[in-house]
């Protein structure tokens, strides 16, 4: 048999070694220049402290007969996760609470005479709604007097952003798609409210760590040489993890109550509506059988809690980034292990960024489940977004196999309020409209309607569709 | 003048500027930490009487 093998896309920048698929295995080679690293991670305590708190992603060591690169040290198996999200795709508790585990697995590794050698927010994912680091390679020997490594990147992935979507607007927080390496300290400083330089955490980490950059910046952009030479000692070091940590818990973010509040009792359902919705969207998901399903448009995540309590693996995704806060902070508070709180903006989804626009996939590259919930999204997709009916099918049957997926009528006050001010130009919406254009793409198993309003839940399985 | 720390996993540049603002506040904020050890020291002497 031939060996597949291919590195993943974005695992290129760490000389310590590299992640790749061989024979459909998602592996990680550990190469013999991190050998001293790997064996003292390993044999420190600091693996199974860390993995014990669910704060570093298991793994275990297979041959490495299968793998002929003759810098391979070690091949590991890591626990697989659920969904690989980005930064950019978190509520703002969500990049709080990865940057604070950062910050913990920092000072583990001290008290285990290592350190982080990086702290890229790519490299914390959610297991459940537990932050928890993926990268095994993060990890260098502590050299008592040398600054953290990782200073800059930490303060340029987490406490950046985390500030700005607190002070300014948490809409900032999509700076990140576009600042793969995070925000730049020196356009943060200049968002940021003139108040912040009297927050001492702020005021060192981001306006004078900014002005320092700056200072030690050659004309060519290149960093110059430091005047003088001087360590860190651990103590210092320390003090500044505790600093940051202080800082970054002294962020907060609330979401806008008149954005969110009493949203689903005011989805023009009467509580009997609501009710008979909710016993569908249940009974045509045990009709699925599905492992893992993406709720579009979920709001707060009433309906994908119902998925999530069949034992389906959830992706509750919403454009509000204030309906996600509020679903994720629940998530927290109850616990929840197989729900995954997401911002996405559906008519702008996540694209493919990074070098060679193949560092970190699209949302639609990352995004294959069993079956997606399309509640009360059709409306906002056809009419506030002009997307033909037959597009949004086609999109829908590049993510899943089953689809549930409600389609509301123009005579519903819901699309009468997005009809109030504008011209209607939409002919073709209408349930028989709808129902053509989707039966494109999948075939309908059943159609329920809603009981108190003119709406339709359906029951969809996607076509093969035969290739010419 | 350079640092002279061993740098044959430092693929991430740490950045000079970064390097010289943690050892500005590096003194400072170590103190910091101390003092506040201390503290919950003391306050957690006081907590256990009561």
């Amino acid at each position: 048999m031939t060996e597949t093998r291919s590195r993943v896309a974005g695992s290129f920048r760490d000389p310590s070694g590299h992640m790749m698929v061989l024979d459909d295995r998602l592996l990680r080679q550990v190469n013999l220049i991190y050998q001293s690293n790997y064996d003292q991670l390993m044999s420190s305590g600091l693996y199974k402290n860390l993995t014990e708190d669910g704060l570093l992603v298991t793994h275990q060591e297979v041959e490495i007969g299968d793998v002929t690169d003759p810098q391979a040290y070690k091949l590991l198996k890591p626990e697989l996760i659920p969904f690989i999200s980005y930064p950019y795709e978190w509520s703002f508790s969500q990049l709080k609470d990865a940057a604070l585990a950062t910050l913990d697995i920092q000072k583990r590794a001290l008290a285990c005479g290592m350190s982080l050698k990086d702290a890229s927010a790519y490299n914390i994912q959610f297991v459940g709604c537990k932050p928890i680091l993926i990268d095994t390679l993060s990890f260098e020997t502590y050299q008592e007097g040398k600054p953290w490594v990782a200073y800059r990147q930490f303060c340029q992935h987490f406490l950046a952003p985390l500030a700005l979507m607190s002070l300014k607007d948490v809409r900032l927080g999509l700076m990140l798609r576009d600042f793969i390496d995070g925000v730049p300290l020196d356009l943060t400083a200049v968002l940021l409210p003139w108040r912040t330089r009297f927050n001492p955490g702020l005021m060192m980490h981001i306006h004078l760590h900014s002005a320092t950059q700056r200072r030690y910046t050659d004309e060519n952009g290149q960093q110059g040489e430091p005047e003088r030479q001087t360590g860190v000692s651990k103590q210092g070091l320390l003090g500044i993890i505790d600093s940051l940590e202080a800082t970054v818990r002294g962020l907060h973010w609330k979401p806008d109550r008149t954005a969110w509040a009493d949203y689903y009792q005011g989805d023009s359902y009467t509580n009997t509506g609501t009710e008979h919705k909710q016993a569908l969207v249940g009974k045509f998901l045990r009709q699925t059988k599905l492992q893992k399903v993406l709720d579009l448009g979920a709001n707060t995540g009433l309906y994908s809690r119902i998925a999530a309590k069949q034992g389906c693996f959830t992706l509750s995704a919403d454009f509000d980034p204030g309906a996600v806060e509020l679903n994720y902070r629940q998530a927290v508070e109850k616990k929840e292990t197989n729900l995954l709180p997401l911002v996405l903006d559906l008519t702008n989804p996540s694209p493919s960024i990074g070098w060679n626009n193949t560092e970190r996939e699209s949302f639609t590259g990352r995004c294959h489940v069993g079956c997606v919930l399309a509640l009360a999204l059709v409306h906002h997709l056809a009419i506030a977004n002009n997307v033909p009916l037959v597009d949004i099918a086609a999109f829908l049957a590049g993510l899943t196999e089953w689809l549930i997926v409600e389609f509301i009528p123009k005579s519903d006050p819901k699309v009468q309020t997005l009809l109030s001010t504008r011209e209607d130009i939409f002919p073709t919406y209408t349930p028989e409209g709808f129902e053509a254009a989707f039966k494109e793409y999948f075939t309908i198993v059943q159609i329920e309607p809603v009981r108190d309003s003119d709406r339709r839940l359906y029951l969809m399985q996607k076509r093969e569709i035969e290739t010419p | 003048m350079q640092f002279h720390f061993s740098a044959v996993l430092a693929y991430l540049d740490p950045g000079s500027g970064s390097f010289i603002v943690q050892i500005l506040i590096a003194s400072l904020l170590g103190s910091a930490l101390m003092i506040k050890a201390f503290w919950r020291q003391i306050t957690s002497i006081f907590r256990r009487k009561n």
